[in-house]
């Protein structure tokens, strides 16, 4: 998995660098972030705290459409930058998560570990990421859950700080349990100040909404 | 002699009531991200905070009777999550 990561990463890397924008799993020191995805078939929704600009806690609700039917996870989550670059054009991040919690199977919990790993690098124009996301479950392997989520976009103007920033974002993503194939769904996306939307559509016509906020 | 060697060492470095100070700050590409850097010198007490995305600026106007050191400065932008690349005093 880690190899995939870093070849993935190393592939977006070396064809956009030279020239961001992400909700990130760790914001700035003392803030909480909201955040929360929707399709169709998963709601994923984060509240977040940022104790330090490397180190976050979170609480994160999750419920799936899988061919194992509905499933749904409560997890408390840490969230770690492992690495930052900062230049004066870009930035990039790797970030480590891990969560202990629930699958609530009909009236009882069953344990669960999450962990994810994200890596993302941004300019001002351009933009892409990759995460990988494991739910394991404690008590049968043949329920684990592995996503995997590719993005890339670019902003068709060069928005200033006071301005509304909008971006057109390509994004991929594959789960064991919910697709055999890559999904593609184009979203534009919208921030302004501390408020960042995303509205995406497959290509079958399912659309997407994703919303962010820290304060 | 001592005395204005003394004196030097505290001016040094230390900006005072009324300064404007340019700031040129790595990793400031996302006016999104970037909220916190308005935040945290806001909450430090600072009279005016602007951003430029463009040319990589944070440029703060001190409160009268403020003081701020520029490691404080680089601590603030530090906890928001950016790197410090030079720091200017009008």
């Amino acid at each position: 998995m880690f190899t995939k990561f870093l070849t993935v990463t190393g592939l977006f890397l070396s064809i956009f660098m030279g020239e961001k924008a992400h909700a990130h799993p760790v914001a700035y020191a003392g803030s909480t972030s909201i955040m929360t995805w929707n399709s169709k078939e998963m709601s994923d929704w984060m509240l977040t705290h940022s104790y330090t600009s490397k180190f976050s806690l979170a609480a994160r609700y999750l419920r799936m459409d899988t061919r194992d039917g509905e499933r749904t996870f409560y997890m408390p989550q840490v969230n770690y930058l492992l690495k930052r670059w900062n230049e004066l054009d870009s930035q990039a991040n790797i970030y480590l998560s891990l969560g202990h919690g629930g699958e609530k199977v009909n009236s009882s919990f069953k344990n669960t570990t999450g962990a994810a790993l994200e890596a993302d690098w941004e300019s001002r124009k351009y933009y892409v990421s990759f995460r990988e996301d494991v739910l394991l479950s404690h008590k049968d392997s043949k329920r684990n859950i592995y996503q995997t989520k590719v993005r890339a976009g670019f902003a068709p103007y060069l928005a200033e700080f006071n301005e509304m920033n909008a971006w057109f974002i390509l994004q991929a993503d594959k789960s064991n349990k919910m697709t055999d194939e890559y999904k593609l769904t184009p979203f534009i996306r919208l921030f302004y100040h501390n408020i960042l939307l995303e509205f995406g559509s497959t290509m079958k016509g399912d659309s997407q909404f994703n919303f962010m906020v820290h304060f | 002699m001592k005395t204005l060697l003394l004196a030097t060492l505290l001016m040094s470095g230390s900006v005072f009531a009324g300064d404007k100070i340019d700031i040129t700050v790595k990793g400031m590409v996302c006016s999104f991200c970037s909220q916190g850097i308005t935040k945290k010198f806001k909450e430090e007490g600072v009279k005016n905070v602007n951003v430029d995305l463009g040319k990589h600026l944070v440029s703060i106007e001190l409160a009268d009777n403020q003081k701020l050191d520029n490691a404080r400065i680089e601590k603030l932008l530090t906890d928001a999550g950016y790197g410090v690349e030079k720091i200017e005093t009008k």
